[in-house]
């Protein structure tokens, strides 16, 4: 079985169970167009898992080249045509390459760029934006984009100077200002 | 109609505040086009926060303007160093880049510049024409048809998405058209998954969804995997003004080509979920078999590279047809389109040829007027706008995550919508990582509330036996017929593979 992607099976399932469960505490016309979405979608999800787990678990998941997906698409033209093709692209020409980074690391980035994405988000809920924005870009562009503090420093300084003049001054819209700042502004104020 | 199409060209000409927007926006589109990591629906769904306060003109026109020159940029980095932005530029890498190699990256750019330009404005104006001819079909439709148009638009998109697995594509659809319920039932007034949050009434903010769904995941992942580096240097690209000349030339030289793979692209695009790449690849496939001298292609031919530039900017202007007067995007990114057009007041569907006409027409004139700014402009920055592909995509994931997150807040003015934002993007981050396809879930979220009306109105009128209508029986023939045929094809190509492993 794919186990990857009968996981996401499995997250979608339950989903939709939990959905199509609720609905049912609502009257028949509430819940109607939950359940005409809802109830095929779990037997959809159902079938997937069959699906799942009729393939062999030994497939490997290639990751694909550009240079491959070239190949590929020598082999579709061919088809379309009715003629052998040979695109340069897909046998002679040395393609850029990605950054190699290794499992453990990219496994560290996830890591730091989910860290980094709630502490943002929960951070502007209690401080608002004009707080967070700067502290997270400077972090976010020293610790993890590996920049010099006060490149970092000032890249934020500029972002958060624009961010605020495009949206309360130009655009009149009042970006959040967190739960607590208020308070604290409040508190300090005499 | 005459007075409609020239009152909106003159309108929009006329007024230096859409100008100014247009330029703006063709700015943005073409560095967008460029940059590393950020794609056309995303570049929408980042713009969207900006348009809030434009009338609906103003705020279509700035959004259709960006969306329809990004991909006139996106082929810079394919020609010059053999990077393909996205699917829609990889037929253009194939003979563009070996023109390069063989020193004549301003030809090739020249000429895919303005194939691409060209194919914009050809596009616009086959859909035009195609205003008068489908009128009567448009206005002919129930609602019966429009709940089978929203299931239709699904069942295409998650075929041509599904990467091989309709059912992953239809699950992901329904899952945004489930995600469309939330909020107060429009025939009972219940509130459906809203709980104790009054921020839910509304239903669930589009922008929001969108952000989370696509745009949080593809920074997650860039920051994971870090920058591309180009190992092609600059000096590779060197090319003269008379080469870019020489190479816009070939428009005009190859200007039987250019109007049937502009008119291939555009009837392309009209086909929901069809989208860009099939247009580029088609038309390619199309240029190689009527030319005199096939074996030159795949070596720097520049038909190579012209064919599928008009084909897959010529779809733009098709994909808008289906997407304005049937309310079923043409695409993942009109559909992201889409959802700014509601949020500007802008209601897709028939009404748009009877009550909104003069809007249609500004919209057609912006794809034909952006795409002459951004060929004038791109003439004279292309050498430049190169530099931006070898910016390391990690420097820019904390600026699109900021712009993401006040997206997600300025939609509806709820800190609430932030938490809303995080639960969608681990699902979102969740379906990338299972190499699941996301387009469909706008569609389904875009859809929904137009698909439950529809229903409702269809039961009112004719009850459950409303499917049995002439034209709802040949939709459900179509939906039938793909299913089978995504099936089908599954089988033959698990087969094939088992016979490989024997």
């Amino acid at each position: 079985m794919e186990l990857r992607n009968s996981y996401m099976t499995l997250v979608m399932l339950v989903i939709f169970s939990v959905l199509v469960g609720i609905s049912f505490t609502w009257p028949a016309e509430a819940r109607f167009m939950p359940n005409v979405v809802g109830i095929p979608a779990i037997l959809l999800c159902l079938l997937q898992l069959a699906l799942d787990a009729r393939k062999s678990s030994a497939k490997e998941q290639a990751e694909h080249s550009i240079t491959d997906e070239m190949r590929e698409a020598e082999a579709r033209v061919s088809r379309m045509t009715g003629r052998a093709m040979h695109f340069d692209v897909a046998h002679e020409i040395e393609l850029p390459e990605e950054v190699a980074v290794s499992a453990a690391e990219a496994q560290k980035r996830e890591k730091l760029a989910w860290v980094a994405f709630t502490a943002m988000l929960s951070s502007i809920v209690i401080f608002g934006f004009p707080v967070t924005v700067p502290l997270f870009l400077t972090g976010f562009l020293y610790w993890i984009a590996g920049l010099a503090l006060p490149r970092a420093a000032l890249y934020a300084a500029i972002a958060t100077t624009v961010m605020l003049l495009v949206f309360e001054m130009v655009l009149q819209t009042e970006l959040h200002r967190g739960i607590l700042t208020p308070l604290i502004i409040d508190w300090f104020r005499p | 109609m005459i007075d409609t199409m020239f009152g909106s060209l003159f309108g929009m000409v006329s007024s230096p505040q859409i100008m100014g927007l247009m330029l703006v926006a063709v700015l943005i589109g073409l560095m967008v086009g460029v940059t590393p990591g950020i794609g056309g629906r995303l570049s929408i769904a980042l713009a969207i926060p900006f348009v809030y306060g434009m009338d609906k003109v103003s705020g279509a026109v700035f959004l259709l303007t960006m969306h329809a020159v990004n991909g006139t940029s996106g082929q810079i980095s394919s020609i010059m160093f053999g990077v393909p932005g996205d699917g829609d530029d990889a037929a253009t890498t194939i003979d563009g880049h070996p023109m390069a190699k063989k020193g004549e990256a301003g030809r090739a750019l020249g000429a895919s510049i303005t194939a691409s330009g060209v194919g914009g404005i050809i596009g616009a104006v086959v859909f035009a024409i195609m205003i008068p001819v489908l009128e009567p079909v448009i206005l002919s439709f129930s609602p019966a048809e429009f709940f089978l148009l929203a299931i239709l638009g699904i069942t295409f998109i998650a075929f041509l998405s599904g990467g091989g697995n309709i059912f992953k594509g239809i699950v992901v659809g329904l899952f945004g058209m489930m995600l469309a319920t939330v909020g107060l039932d429009p025939v009972s007034g219940v509130g459906r998954y809203t709980g104790e949050f009054l921020f839910l009434w509304d239903g669930l903010s589009l922008v929001t969804a969108v952000l989370a769904i696509f745009a949080v995941p593809e920074m997650i992942a860039l920051a994971t995997r870090g920058g591309s580096i180009s190992k092609v240097s600059m000096a590779t690209a060197k090319y003269s003004w008379r080469q870019l000349l020489d190479g816009a030339l070939e428009v005009p030289r190859h200007w039987w080509l250019v109007l049937r793979t502009s008119v291939i692209g555009a009837v392309i695009g009209m086909i929901p979920g069809l989208g860009g790449s099939a247009a580029a690849w088609m038309c390619y496939g199309h240029a190689v078999q009527t030319s005199k001298t096939p074996e030159r292609f795949g070596h720097g031919a520049v038909e190579g590279v012209i064919a599928p530039e008009t084909a897959s900017n010529a779809k733009e202007g098709g994909s808008l047809l289906p997407t304005l007067f049937f309310g079923i995007p043409g695409s993942s990114g009109m559909a992201v389109l889409m959802g700014a057009f509601l949020i500007l007041g802008i209601q897709p569907g028939p009404a748009m040829l009877t009550d909104n006409l003069p809007l249609v027409w500004t919209l057609i004139w912006a794809l034909v007027v952006g795409n002459i700014i951004a060929i004038s402009i791109l003439f004279f920055v292309v050498r430049w706008a190169a530099r931006l592909t070898f910016v390391n995509g990690l420097i820019l994931v904390p600026f699109i995550l900021t712009l993401v997150v006040i997206g997600a807040y300025v939609s509806e003015g709820q800190w609430q919508n932030l938490v809303v934002l995080f639960v969608l993007s681990l699902i979102g981050y969740g379906l990338l990582k299972a190499d699941w396809p996301r387009a469909p879930f706008v569609i389904g979220l875009v859809l929904g509330k137009v698909a439950e009306d529809s229903l409702h109105k269809a039961l009112d009128l004719w009850g459950p036996g409303f499917f049995l209508r002439p034209l709802s029986l040949v939709l459900i023939g179509l939906i039938a017929a793909t299913v089978a045929y995504a099936v089908w094809k599954e089988v033959g190509t698990a087969r094939q593979r088992k016979a490989e492993v024997a």
